[in-house]
């Protein structure tokens, strides 16, 4: 795929962002945009909203994307739908040395329950074309996925970052159904200390009491 | 007859000083609020409903300090869910 940057291609087709090329993001830099556009499939009309990000600094290479399928149409489909949306954003560094290094990829996807059999969605980023990981397919509900990957061989001045959904809505969808990049799954690393600390903090509470009520 | 003698000013005043100083402690230590008081102030006793109320309060306060735990868990859960598609990687270097 051309070197677009901050740009939302669906099936290869840009659709929204800088489609004219250009607009890397250079050290100490960063940019965002919103996007909303519908894209027509099978003659099934679909929203595609959302916005995106990427920041380039003392942490490294950024990015991220808040994505949402819908579909419009008035009746269930009647065929297999898929397109796959690519956000692309370009880095640029021209200091010497690489861009090698553990790159990782999150996703929370939260698909409705009122789509047709056999959906799917599934997720990768890529850089210079080296995924980190295929994440899916992932059906109906809610689902957390991150995986990391040790990438070589990202040498010269640009790096360029694909973040790539493909998705398919079966035959049968109904209006409304929604391939969404929010999920209710909590990510386990935020949650799960919390958790302790609650428990720990409930079972502080009642052995006071409990001391209380023994000296009382 | 001394016309101070008429009118037990002082011992009416005491009474009600007494009398607010004991209600001040019982809501304070039951933890209702400053309206509650005013209403309190000539009640020689704590009414039924007036113990009630400050059960009821007692045990909703109870319950706001065990909720807050799961209540900032909740919450926690809200904003990673708001997250979207996230990827990093290094800085270039040498």
């Amino acid at each position: 795929m051309a070197a677009y940057s901050g740009s939302i291609h669906v099936n290869g087709i840009c659709r929204a962002g800088n489609c004219g090329g250009g607009d890397a993001v250079a050290y100490g830099a960063s940019i965002s945009s919103p996007f909303n556009f519908n894209y027509t499939v099978n003659s099934d009309v679909y929203n595609i909203s959302g916005s995106y990000a990427a920041a380039y600094d003392t942490n490294g290479t950024s990015i991220s994307v808040d994505l949402s399928a819908t579909y419009l149409g008035l009746h269930p489909t009647a065929t297999n739908d898929t397109f796959a949306i690519d956000v692309l954003q370009q880095y640029f560094d021209d200091s010497p040395g690489t861009w090698d290094g553990t790159y990782t990829e999150t996703i929370p996807i939260t698909m409705s329950s009122n789509v047709g059999a056999g959906s799917t969605v599934t997720a990768q980023l890529l850089y210079d074309g080296q995924s980190v990981g295929l994440m899916g397919p992932f059906g109906p509900g809610s689902h957390f996925a991150q995986q990391s990957a040790n990438l070589s061989g990202l040498t010269g001045d640009y790096l360029n970052a694909d973040y790539q959904f493909v998705y398919t809505f079966g035959a049968g969808t109904e209006p409304g159904a929604e391939v969404s990049l929010v999920s209710s799954v909590p990510e386990p690393g935020q949650t799960l200390p919390l958790a302790l600390a609650g428990i720990a903090f409930v079972g502080y509470r009642w052995i006071r009491a409990r001391r209380g009520r023994l000296a009382a | 007859m001394d016309p101070r003698a008429a009118r037990p000013v002082g011992g009416v005043r005491a009474a009600i000083g007494a009398a607010v100083r004991s209600n001040y402690k019982r809501n304070f230590e039951g933890g209702i609020v400053k309206s509650e008081m005013k209403k309190n102030v000539n009640e020689p006793e704590m009414t039924e409903l007036g113990q009630e109320r400050r059960e009821l309060v007692r045990k909703m306060g109870k319950f706001a300090v065990y909720a807050a735990p799961f209540t900032l868990i909740a919450m926690t859960n809200k904003a990673s869910a708001a997250t979207g598609a996230t990827g990093s990687g290094p800085r270039k270097h040498r």
